[in-house]
């Protein structure tokens, strides 16, 4: 039995170039196109995203031309809530208090081309391979599953428009193969003109007259964090891509945040002092894949978010230490 | 218990804390998978230091091996990935070298003595090793012969043997320990001299 | 011992034999060169073209740097601890994907899958709360390479359920 194996396995290597993949794994082209056409593609459409059997719609639209990126995201029920970016700048708009939150979007240098240490990642702890090919929306699509080589991680499956490689659907799916969340595009237009006016009705309220309503925007101070702190249970094949002090909350405190990877799911560690977050929750909330932990620790209040199994993120905030304990 | 639960006895010691039980399996892989990363990576060097890199990921990797598939089909898929991203990173680095690339090529023969696999002597063992496997094999008796050959080149099990040859299985297995025995004595000369027992 | 070496090698001793026999070459290193050269041999019979250096010392000596792993997935029975903690983690797990999910076939429409004992349950995100956290977490994560914008989906969609 293993001695076929073996032999399959080797005259396989020996009949077809080095990187040709085994099966029906496909290399890292697939997150490349798809990644390509998420940021440099002109498109607007519908979504309609599913979590925790809740069902709600979206409106996005995106453009790509000579000064860089524009985009909206907004939702179609219940109160407006709209997200609009200008390159590297982040507007969120809350319609009930008209409020406006800035946030700044720290390394969007990064597109369109996806990181070679974060291809790396990918190939370490996901098999990716190709599955169906399917019709959604109108559009041809083929799906991509990116499979974890663990538990730590979820499934992700998405389905890609066969031209251009923009994500029609994408689904995130825990050890059982149950869909913890997805959304799928109802409609989209894909290039040609966009109308710009009706994608950014957000404009006018960047005015100076608005401006003095934001909150302070969320920014990321260049003073790496102290190495006080430790995470001692970072799941395997998730690399730290980030550590830094920032303030959030839009007030002069004081975060420690880390960031991990492992490609594609993505780990934040939040430390703070928990003197005045009174009303924060503690325990575990969840949207989708989406899990947050928060838990005291001595004076501190450290909370886990990661788009990673429930009991991936406990087991990380559990494992905080100050250093020296 | 067949070869694949001797592995997973292996991995649950090493799973446990035990290095030593992942230095057995190290020392049973390594060779089937530098072969395989051989197919991927041409340099003779760098095969060695991925089969290393393979290895060290594997024991990192270790407490998420879960046992659903063998664990050399699991050893593999890690070297196979880990000579990819050798590739990808050579790659990476390409541009850069080609700047270099007469200062390189000057202190080519140099690097390359560096490192012990490469040099003439270590082929020469590589020789000789093969050479005194495949002739103390010839010399061996028919039956302790052909005992081995089923067993390692076929890959048979102890029954299997025992049906091919009309035999019972204590006689197989008691052939095979002595042709193993036999060359491994015709061996040990030489591997005793050899330094840091690198063979 | 020898031939238990041999045999063990080809998977034909019976588990308790086995164990004693890994027991045995674990305290005594002069045992584990028969492992060794028998290996070799298995090797130089396949593969005779091309027989590549033994790097077990070089990786002995990387893995004495490495941090022992433990698993978290125990299979050893006699451990009780072990046993009582996985099943109290199942429990949980159970519990959780309960909550969590949207029990479908295969791929068709989540559903309402809600609704398990009250205590064991997380709470969805409040509006207000955790926003920040979602916004700032998902700045940084590669889920927006892939994504888009869309990715903030988490955090649009937040609002409703709270009302």
């Amino acid at each position: 039995m293993k001695a076929r194996f073996v032999l399959t396995l080797v005259l396989y290597f020996t009949a077809v170039p080095a990187f040709a993949d085994i099966g029906r794994q496909v290399g890292l082209d697939w997150p490349q196109i798809i990644a390509f056409a998420t940021h440099k593609t002109n498109y607007s459409g519908t979504f309609v995203y599913q979590y925790n059997g809740h069902m709600e719609s979206a409106r996005i639209t995106h453009i790509s031309d000579q000064s860089g990126e524009h985009e909206k995201l907004e939702s179609m029920d219940g109160p407006r809530r709209a997200f609009i970016r200008n390159n590297d700048k982040v507007w969120w708009y809350s319609g009930d208090r008209k409020a406006v939150q800035v946030e700044r979007r720290y390394n969007s240098k990064r597109f369109p081309a996806l990181q070679p240490e974060l291809l790396s990642a990918l190939n370490e702890n996901y098999l990716i391979y190709t599955a169906e090919q399917a019709r959604i929306s109108g559009f041809d699509t083929q799906a991509i599953v990116f499979q974890p080589k663990d538990t730590l991680r979820y499934t992700h499956k998405m389905w890609a428009h066969m031209d251009s490689g923009l994500l029609l659907k994408a689904a995130v799916l825990n050890e059982r193969k149950e869909i913890v969340e997805q959304y799928t595009f109802i409609q989209l237009n894909i290039g040609g003109e966009i109308e710009r006016t009706h994608m950014m009705p957000g404009q006018s309220t960047t005015s100076s007259e608005q401006q003095s309503n934001f909150d302070l925007p969320a920014e990321i101070s260049e003073q790496a964090a102290t190495s006080e702190w430790k995470v001692a249970a970072v799941p395997t094949g998730f690399k730290k891509i980030m550590e830094k002090r920032r303030s959030l909350h839009g007030k002069n405190r004081d975060v420690i945040h880390f960031v991990y990877s492992d490609g594609l799911a993505g780990i934040s560690v939040f430390i703070e002092t928990s003197g005045t977050n009174f009303e924060k929750r503690l325990g575990l909330s969840s949207r989708g894949a989406i899990h947050v932990y928060s838990k005291i620790k001595d004076d501190y209040l450290v909370t886990v978010v990661g788009e990673i199994p429930p009991l991936s993120v406990i087991q990380i905030a559990d494992s905080v230490r100050h250093n020296g304990q | 218990m067949g070869e694949r639960e001797v592995d997973q006895l292996l991995v649950d010691r090493a799973q446990h804390g035990d290095k030593h039980a992942f230095e057995l399996l190290v020392t049973k892989y390594q060779r089937r998978l530098a072969r395989l990363i051989s197919r991927f990576v041409r340099d003779s060097v760098a095969v060695e230091d991925v089969t290393q890199e393979a290895f060290i990921k594997a024991y990192r990797a270790l407490p998420t091996f879960r046992g659903e598939s063998a664990f050399y089909t699991w050893l593999y898929r890690i070297g196979i990935n880990t000579a990819k991203n050798h590739l990808q990173a050579l790659k990476r680095r390409a541009p850069t070298t080609t700047l270099f690339d007469a200062e390189e090529s000057e202190g080519f023969e140099d690097a390359s003595l560096l490192h012990e696999v490469s040099t003439p002597e270590n082929e020469l063992m590589s020789k000789q090793v093969v050479d005194v496997v495949n002739s103390s094999l010839q010399e061996l008796p028919d039956d302790l012969r052909t005992a081995l050959t089923l067993r390692e080149i076929e890959e048979l099990s102890y029954e299997e043997i025992a049906a091919a040859m009309n035999c019972p299985v204590g006689t197989v297995r008691s052939r095979i320990f002595r042709a193993r025995e036999a060359i491994a004595t015709n061996l040990r000369p030489l591997l005793g001299t050899s330094k840091n027992k690198r063979w | 011992m020898k031939q238990k070496i041999s045999a063990l090698m080809d998977g034909e001793l019976f588990d308790d034999d086995a164990e004693t026999i890994l027991d045995k070459l674990k305290q005594n290193p002069d045992m584990q060169e028969e492992w060794r050269s028998y290996h070799l041999i298995g090797d130089v019979l396949r593969q005779s073209d091309n027989v590549h250096a033994n790097i077990s010392i070089a990786i002995h000596k990387r893995l004495q740097a490495e941090p022992t792993v433990l698993s978290p997935h125990q299979r050893d029975s006699h451990n009780a601890r072990w046993l009582a903690l996985s099943a109290a983690a199942s429990v949980m797990a159970l519990t959780l994907v309960a909550w969590l999910s949207v029990q479908v076939g295969s791929e068709t429409v989540p559903q309402l899958a809600m609704r398990q004992s009250q205590n064991a349950q997380p709470a969805n995100l409040p509006a207000r709360g955790l926003d920040d956290y979602l916004m700032a977490h998902q700045e940084f994560s590669p889920g927006l390479d892939v994504h888009g914008m869309t990715a903030y989906v988490h955090t649009v969609a937040s609002q409703q359920e709270d009302k």
